[in-house]
C-alpha cells in the first residue's frame, strides 16, 4: 500500500478544560475500508473534524494527503458530517451540483454527474424537488450523494448509517463496496458493529477520547478468548468431567434450547473447539448440543469501550 | 475567486427566488412613492372648505381673503423659482421681478405668474378655502358646521368648515374674532385668520398715525426679497444661491437616506440567511469545500449582488417613470440627479455604500452564526437597533445643518462615517479629511470582518451560541462591578 491518506499523530483537543481527545494516533492505509468505532461521546466527530481542518487541534499533527489540511487537499475528500444538513429550499440536483462545483467540478459535469446518481440510487424522480420536501431519509441520501459527486479518492462518513432504514442502510453498503471497489479509501464512523464487521478491513476503535484498538478484524477478534457452549443432562457435573483434559467449563446462566444443562468452555490458546468436543466424548459426558461460541466484534468492543458503550439498536442486533 | 463567486451566486439565487424579494422590489418603492407624494396628493386633492364671516363691516373678510391670496402666491413664486432655475440667471431673475411687481400692483398669483410668462407647467396652488355669503345669523351656524345642513356656493352645496364671527364694539373697532368649527385640530384657516387681523389692527394703528394706508400696502407688497447669496470659486462677486446650489444638498441627504435604507434592508439577508445555514447544520459541508474566508466574501458578495439589483430595479424604474411622465424631465428633478450622479458625491457615496454594508453585514454575519433560530436572533437584536437607528438620527440631524460641528465631530465615529461622509460632501470638507475618513472607514471594516470571522467561526466551528453570548455579557458586567 501506499502512503497514507490521512494520517493522525498525537491528536490533543480539550473543550472547556475536558480532554475530548487524548493524543490519538492512527494512519488509514490507501485503499482500504477502515471502521472508527467508538460509543457516543467518545470523540470520533472531534477527530474527524480535527482531520479535515474544521478544527485545529490543541497539539497535535494531521497530515492529509501528506500535508496539513487544506483546500486542495479537501477537494480530493468526500465528506459527510454526523450534523446533516442541506439548504431546505434547493431542489436534489442543484444541491449535488453546487458542492460537486465547490469541489472544482465544471457546471456540466456536475449536472451530468449529479442526475445520474439520482437516477441510480432511486431519486429520478425527484431531480427537480426541493429538499425541504424530502424525508429525512432522502434527504440523507442525497447529502451522501452531495459528498460523492465529485468521485473523491477518499470519502469521510461520520455515523452515514444513522438514521437510515435497514433498506437503506442496505443500500448505502452497496454504495460504499462500490467507491471502494472504484479505488475510494473509507473511513467511516459507527457505533453499530454491523455495519463495520460486514464493511471494514481495518478498524480503529476510541472511548474516551483515547485510542483503545488499531488493527484488522480479525486482530479485533482475537483480542477475546475462544469459547465453546455445551448442553448436558442436568445435573451433570462439566466442570469435574473435565477437570483432567485441560478444558475450563462453568454453567452458562442462559437457558439451553436443548434442554438440560448448558455450559460454557473456554478453550486455551493453540486449541479449537473440535479438539473440546473431542475431549468431551472421550470424557463421558452425555452432550445433548454442542456449538462453536465464537466472539463477535460487539464482545470486543463491549470488552474494550465497556458495556455501557453499546447503543439500545446493537444490543437489540445481537 | 471561483468558490467566492459560487457562494456569491447560490446566496444572490436563494434570495431572488423567494417571493419575499420580489415582494420587496415591488412594494418598497411603491411604499417610499406613495409616503412622499401621498401627502402632497391629498392635500392638493382635498376640495375646497366654504367658510363664512359674520361681521358688521368688510374689512375682515377682505384682509383674510388677501391673506389667503398671499399664501398661494408665495407658493406659486416658488414653483416659478425652481421652474427657471435651469435656464439663464438673467431670465429668471426678470422673470421674478416681473412677478413680483405684478404682485405689488395687486394681481392675483395667477395674473402674476402670467405677467412672468412663467411655463404653463407652474401654475398656482388651488384655494384651500372659499368664503361663501351668510344670512342666516349665528344661531344657525352649529347646524352648518355639522352638516345637517348644505350650503350652496361656488363650488355647489357643501357643508360648512368654519365661521368667523367678528365682534366690534360701538366705533366699529374689532374686539373679537370667533373660529367656529367641528375641526378642532386644523389650524390652518385660523392661523390665516390671524394674520388677516395682524395686518388689520396694523393698518389701523398706521391709520390713526396720518399714514397714507394705500402706501402701505404697497410698502409691503414691494418689501424686497432676502437674496441668498455664496460666495463665487474665484475673486469675483458673490452668486445668487439657486436650487442647483441647494440639489447637492438635497442629493445627499437623499443618497445617505438611500444608503442607510438599504443596508439596512439587505443585510438581514446575511442574519437570516446565516440562522438558516446554523439550524440546518450545514456548516461543516461548507467548510470542508471552501475556505472560511471565502465563505464570508461569497454571502456578503451575494447579498452585495441582491442590493445592486434593487437598487437598479429601483433607479430604472425611477428613471422610466419620470420619461413617462413628461416628455423631458422636470427641471427640478433634472438638478437634482446630476446633483447625486455628481462624482463629487458619488464616489463618497460608493465608498460610504461599500464600507457601510460590509460594516454592518459582517456584524449581521456573525449574530446569524450565533443563533439557532430567529427568536434567539430577536433577543440581540435589541442592542442592535439602537446600532441601526443611530446613523438615521445623525442624517436627520445633518440634513438640517450638514456643516454643524457635532455633525463633523460624530462623522469620525466609525459606525456613522458612512453616512455622515455623504452628507458632509456638499459642504467642500478638505481633501485631507475625506482620505481620513476613506482610512477610518476602511481599517475600521477590516477590523468589524476581522471580528465577524472569528466570531463566526465560533458559532460555525464551535457551536457557540446564546450561552456563551451571556455568559460574555455577564464576564462584561462582573468587569465593570470591580
Amino acid at each position: 500500500m501506499s502512503a497514507a491518506p490521512l494520517r493522525l499523530n498525537a491528536i490533543t483537543k480539550s473543550f472547556d478544560g475536558r480532554p475530548a481527545i487524548r493524543s490519538l494516533s492512527f494512519d488509514v492505509p490507501k485503499g482500504s475500508i477502515l471502521g472508527f468505532l467508538g460509543p457516543n461521546g467518545a470523540g470520533k466527530s472531534t477527530s474527524l473534524r480535527i482531520a479535515l481542518g474544521v478544527m485545529a487541534p490543541d497539539a497535535g499533527e494531521v497530515s492529509l494527503f501528506g500535508a496539513p489540511p487544506n483546500l486542495d487537499a479537501l477537494k480530493r475528500v468526500g465528506f459527510l458530517p454526523e450534523e446533516r444538513g442541506l439548504y431546505r429550499k434547493m431542489t436534489t440536483k442543484a444541491i449535488i451540483v453546487y458542492f460537486a462545483r465547490l469541489k472544482g467540478m465544471s457546471a456540466k459535469d456536475a449536472g451530468a454527474r449529479a442526475e445520474q446518481l439520482l437516477v441510480d440510487h432511486g431519486l429520478g424522480d425527484q431531480i427537480k424537488t426541493r429538499i425541504s420536501r424530502l424525508s429525512k431519509g432522502m434527504a440523507q441520501k442525497v447529502q451522501i450523494l452531495a459528498a460523492l459527486a465529485h468521485s473523491p479518492e477518499f470519502i469521510i462518513l461520520d455515523e452515514p448509517f444513522s438514521g437510515l432504514d435497514p433498506v437503506n442502510q442496505q443500500d448505502l453498503e452497496t454504495l460504499i463496496r462500490t467507491e471502494h471497489a472504484r479505488g475510494a479509501t473509507i473511513v467511516f464512523s459507527t457505533h453499530v458493529m454491523e455495519h463495520a464487521e460486514r464493511l471494514c478491513d481495518r478498524l480503529v476503535l476510541i472511548a474516551n477520547g483515547e485510542k483503545r484498538f488499531d488493527g484488522t478484524v480479525d486482530e479485533a477478534l482475537g483480542l477475546l478468548p475462544q469459547a465453546a457452549k455445551l448442553s448436558t443432562d442436568a445435573g451433570f457435573d462439566l466442570t469435574r468431567a473435565l477437570s483432567s483434559t485441560g478444558f475450563a467449563a462453568e454453567a452458562d446462566g442462559s437457558p439451553s434450547e436443548a434442554g438440560g444443562q448448558a455450559w460454557r468452555i473456554a478453550l486455551p490458546v493453540g486449541l479449537n473447539a473440535q479438539d473440546a468436543l473431542r475431549a468431551a466424548i472421550e470424557a463421558g459426558v452425555p452432550i445433548r448440543a454442542f456449538a462453536p461460541d465464537q466472539p463477535r466484534l460487539r464482545d470486543v468492543f463491549v470488552s474494550l469501550a465497556g458495556d455501557d458503550a453499546v447503543s439500545a439498536e446493537d444490543k437489540a442486533a445481537a | 475567486m471561483r468558490a467566492i463567486w459560487l457562494v456569491a451566486r447560490r446566496e444572490y439565487l436563494g434570495y431572488v427566488t423567494a417571493w419575499g424579494f420580489w415582494l420587496g422590489l415591488l412594494l418598497t418603492p411603491a411604499g417610499l412613492l406613495l409616503g412622499v407624494l401621498l401627502p402632497s396628493l391629498l392635500e392638493r386633492a382635498e376640495p375646497a372648505r366654504y367658510y363664512a364671516v359674520i361681521d358688521t363691516q368688510d374689512n375682515f373678510a377682505s384682509a383674510l381673503g388677501q391673506y389667503l391670496e398671499g399664501r398661494r402666491a408665495r407658493e406659486a413664486r416658488v414653483d416659478l423659482s425652481v421652474a427657471l432655475s435651469a435656464g439663464s440667471p438673467e431670465a429668471s431673475r426678470t422673470a421674478m421681478e416681473a412677478f413680483d411687481a405684478a404682485r405689488a400692483d395687486g394681481a392675483d398669483a395667477r395674473a402674476a405668474l402670467k405677467a412672468a410668462n412663467a411655463p404653463v407647467s407652474v401654475v398656482p396652488p388651488p384655494s384651500k378655502f372659499v368664503e361663501i355669503d351668510w344670512d342666516k345669523g349665528v344661531e344657525n351656524l352649529p347646524a352648518a358646521l355639522r352638516g345637517e345642513v348644505a350650503i350652496s356656493g361656488p363650488l355647489g352645496d357643501k357643508s360648512l368648515f368654519a365661521a368667523f364671527v367678528v365682534r366690534r364694539d360701538a366705533a366699529g373697532e374689532i374686539q373679537s374674532v370667533e373660529y367656529w368649527s367641528e375641526d378642532v385640530v386644523g389650524a390652518d384657516l385660523r392661523s390665516a385668520a390671524s394674520g388677516a387681523v395682524l395686518n388689520l389692527a396694523r393698518m389701523a394703528v398706521f391709520s390713526k398715525a396720518g399714514l397714507n394706508l394705500d402706501a402701505v400696502r404697497r410698502a409691503d407688497l414691494t418689501a424686497p426679497p432676502i437674496v441668498a447669496r455664496r460666495s463665487g470659486a474665484g475673486a469675483g462677486a458673490a452668486t445668487e444661491v439657486t436650487f442647483a446650489d441647494r440639489a447637492p444638498f438635497m442629493a445627499s441627504a437623499a443618497l445617505a437616506m438611500l444608503l442607510w435604507f438599504l443596508i439596512f434592508s439587505v443585510v438581514n439577508f446575511l442574519l437570516t440567511g446565516t440562522i438558516e445555514e446554523r439550524s440546518n447544520k450545514i456548516f461543516d459541508s461548507l467548510l470542508t469545500s471552501v475556505r472560511l474566508t471565502d465563505l464570508l466574501a461569497g454571502k456578503l458578495l451575494g447579498v452585495l449582488m441582491l442590493s445592486a439589483t434593487l437598487m437598479g430595479s429601483w433607479t430604472c424604474a425611477a428613471l422610466w417613470a419620470s420619461l413617462q411622465m413628461s416628455s423631458e424631465l422636470d427641471p427640478a428633478v433634472a438638478q437634482f440627479l446630476a446633483a447625486a450622479t455628481d462624482p463629487s458625491l458619488l464616489t463618497p457615496a460608493l465608498a460610504g455604500f461599500f464600507a457601510g454594508y460590509l460594516m454592518y453585514g459582517a456584524v449581521f454575519l456573525a449574530l446569524g452564526a450565533l443563533c439557532d433560530t430567529i427568536q434567539e436572533a430577536q433577543a440581540l437584536m435589541s442592542p442592535m437597533i439602537i446600532l441601526l437607528m443611530t446613523p438615521l438620527l445623525m442624517v436627520m440631524l445633518a440634513v438640517r445643518d450638514p456643516a454643524s460641528s457635532v455633525v463633523a465631530a460624530m462623522s469620525w465615529v466609525p459606525p456613522l462615517t458612512p453616512f455622515l461622509m455623504i452628507l458632509r460632501a456638499p459642504t467642500d470638507p478638505p481633501i485631507w479629511e475625506s482620505l481620513a475618513h476613506l482610512v477610518l472607514m476602511v481599517g475600521f471594516t477590516g477590523l468589524a470582518l476581522w471580528a465577524s470571522a472569528r466570531i463566526y467561526r465560533s458559532g460555525a466551528v464551535h457551536g457557540a451560541g446564546m450561552p456563551e453570548v451571556r455568559r460574555f455579557f455577564g464576564r462584561l458586567v462582573t468587569f465593570g462591578r470591580r
